[in-house]
């Protein structure tokens, strides 16, 4: 038995099951449920290693998979990137579940994630790009919406993932020979250069990120989100694979300060187009570059300090992607969330996702007592040793952000106009305590950062070259 | 050397007819002859099977993608008028002027065959103009598969793998279950 059997082949295989049986989709959905607990379960209680090495009891598992001549390798190091994203499959599973939402993630979810931990898994890892390729048409496949037909988002992304592929695998090719013997300063730069090209058209830096809002805007609202949440994140796990594995790459300072350049252009235009838009939908598209944007600038400043708070950002990121995922599929029953007006005294009919809604934006810009501010504070502290330049577009994009949210909350929260007409709730019990349960882990994220900061840094561990 | 000469007319041709032709039949005849021209190409560094790997695969997704036209009751196409036409050639003669003036010195960076290198480099910019000119998704996605058969020419003749053959092969015959899904699922009104 080995890990990428496990980890990969197999939730491919059920998710295949799955598409058998999705007619019957509670079952599927449930399946799909205990499958990742499983998953995750299983690397609690096995080790990823050549038996033999670690004191007590354990149930080793090979780490290498063999295929067509190539190897998939998952490292005990890797576990809790493999724990991330099947417990993010989890949570949304269940909340697909507990609302009883029709989603494309279950099935495709399962498979998904299957081919993004593939690419990372994969040696060599130039053929990478080929595999996120693949993994990028499966989440295609979960962000379309069948019923609009609308697919402008995904076209695009599809054009410029498959624009960005060549030069992430020539890069490869021309790096390769770098892995053993010095690459020269001009070979470098070339280097250097379709790698950056590949990963600006991957991560959709300005101008090329009309896919993200496209997405969030064109498709059902779980199914976007889930795709912008994790597709993202593993392109940023390969991109530090690369950093991790090319000596000759992570020693060239070039290559930082380009990421805290793309960085600050990625929160500078997220932050104005968002504040610009009314429709919600489209704004969590333009939030996912802003934030994209400060994970990009963290990891520029290649140093322990900024590694620490790229894992750091993550939690955030995914706590208030999922909150917001939550309270607008709720409030998404009764209100069109196209126009923000459409939100008039959205409170008074449903305070929970209105205040999940509302402390997932602000957690985004990292307001005080919300998990996003430690590593937002972190990083602003960081950068303003060296750019101070950035530092200030930074917090200018973070201070009309922050004014764009204070914006919704006042229409959030405005009192209904007619004081003698009679309002209910329209929440559910399981909604109100769904709600609760994730703004509570936001608010005790952010007011005792060691209970789920801590475990986060573990990813780290995986580029160990890197983060010295 | 007659085989080469003939090989870079022959791709010149097909962009053209992938370009300007107005039947969707004549643009998946193109395709299909870029990856007969890629197979011919590929088969002379790899292995056959491996060759005949690339060259099956995308015919299925040629197949593929073609489905969703026919399935589907053919709409009246806007007839394109000269002027378009002489834009498109033109356009694509701008990119061969591109390659051409440019193959030479890549090629001293990509150590493979000049003729792979000037081949595939015009099919992938026929692919981008494709998918940049292009208004409708069967456009688009033709257009891409154009493209990643131009890349596929370049990046064979640098890199052979079973496992690289096999993704290709995956994402193409994807590509094309896309391309026949997107076809057959037009836009709807809006509810709002």
């Amino acid at each position: 038995m080995n890990a990428p059997l496990i980890w990969i082949i197999l939730p491919m295989l059920v998710s295949i099951a799955l598409l058998v049986i999705r007619k019957h989709y509670a079952l599927a959905t449930l399946i799909q449920l205990a499958f990742c607990g499983l998953l995750v379960f299983l690397l609690l209680v096995t080790r990823i290693e050549e038996a033999g090495t670690f004191p007590v009891f354990a149930i080793y598992i090979q780490p290498a998979f063999v295929f067509l001549g190539r190897s998939f390798i998952l490292t005990e190091n890797e576990k809790f990137i493999i724990g991330l994203f099947y417990t993010i499959l989890a949570i949304w599973t269940l909340i697909l579940f507990l609302r009883n939402q029709k989603s494309k993630i279950i099935p495709l979810g399962l498979a998904l994630t299957s081919l993004l931990l593939a690419a990372m898994a994969v040696e060599p890892f130039l053929y990478s790009a080929l595999i996120i390729e693949m993994a990028l048409i499966t989440g295609i496949l979960i962000a379309f919406d069948v019923e609009s037909g609308r697919h402008k988002g995904i076209i695009r992304a599809l054009i410029y993932f498959t624009l960005g592929m060549p030069f992430i695998l020539l890069a490869g090719w021309y790096l390769a020979g770098g892995e053993t013997s010095p690459v020269n300063n001009e070979q470098l730069v070339q280097a250097s250069l379709l790698l950056g090209m590949g990963f600006v058209f991957w991560l959709g830096v300005f101008p090329f990120h009309s896919w993200i809002p496209l997405i969030a805007e064109e498709s059902e609202i779980a199914d976007g989100i889930y795709v912008l949440s994790v597709v993202p994140f593993s392109i940023t796990m390969i991109l530090l694979k690369y950093l991790n594995g090319f000596v000759w790459l992570r020693d060239y300072q070039t290559v930082y300060n380009a990421l805290i350049l793309l960085g600050t252009v990625m929160i500078l235009s997220g932050a104005i187009w968002s504040v610009f838009q009314t429709n919600l939908k489209k704004m969590v598209g333009y939030l996912t570059i802003y934030f994209s944007g400060y994970i990009l600038v963290a990891l520029g400043l290649n140093s322990s300090q900024g590694y620490l708070v790229f894992s750091e950002l993550l939690l955030p990121r995914f706590l208030s992607l999922t909150l917001i995922m939550t309270a607008m599929l709720i409030i998404n029953d009764q209100y069109r969330l196209g126009d923000f007006s459409n939100l008039k005294s959205l409170f008074y009919r449903y305070p929970f996702s209105s205040a999940g809604l509302l402390i997932s934006l602000f957690t985004l810009v990292g307001m005080p007592l919300t998990v996003g501010f430690l590593p937002m504070q972190s990083l602003y502290q960081a950068i303003a040793r060296g750019h101070l330049a950035n530092l200030v577009i930074m917090i200018l994009s973070t201070a009309i952000l922050t004014l764009s949210f204070l914006r919704i909350f006042m229409v959030i929260m405005q009192p209904v106009e007619d004081e003698f007409e009679e309002i209910t709730q329209r929440e559910n019990l399981v909604e109100k305590i769904l709600i609760t349960a994730m703004i509570g882990i936001n608010l005790i994220s952010g007011l005792l950062p060691k209970i789920f900061f801590p475990g986060f840094t573990q990813i780290l561990s995986s580029f160990e070259l890197l983060v010295k | 050397m007659i085989l080469n000469s003939l090989l870079i007319f022959f791709s010149l041709a097909v962009t053209v007819i992938i370009m300007v032709m107005d039947d969707w039949r004549w643009t998946i005849f193109g395709l299909s002859m870029c990856y007969l021209i890629g197979f011919i190409l590929i088969v002379q560094i790899w292995p056959l099977p491996l060759a005949a790997v690339k060259l099956i695969s995308g015919l299925m997704g040629v197949i593929l993608i073609s489905t969703g036209k026919i399935n589907f009751p053919e709409q009246p196409e806007e007839k394109r008028s000269l002027s378009f036409i002489i834009f498109l050639i033109l356009v694509l003669s701008i990119s061969w002027i591109v390659v051409s003036a440019t193959t030479q010195k890549l090629n001293e960076w990509l150590p493979i065959a000049y003729t792979n290198l000037f081949i595939g480099l015009v099919i992938l910019f026929a692919g981008i103009l494709k998918f940049s000119l292009g208004r409708k998704v069967f456009d688009v996605m033709i257009g891409l598969l154009v493209f990643l058969s131009g890349f596929d020419i370049i990046y064979s003749s640098l890199e052979g793998s079973a496992l690289v053959t096999g993704i290709y092969g995956l994402i193409v015959l994807s590509i094309g279950i896309l391309g026949s899904y997107l076809e057959s699922n037009p836009i709807r009104e809006e509810q709002e």
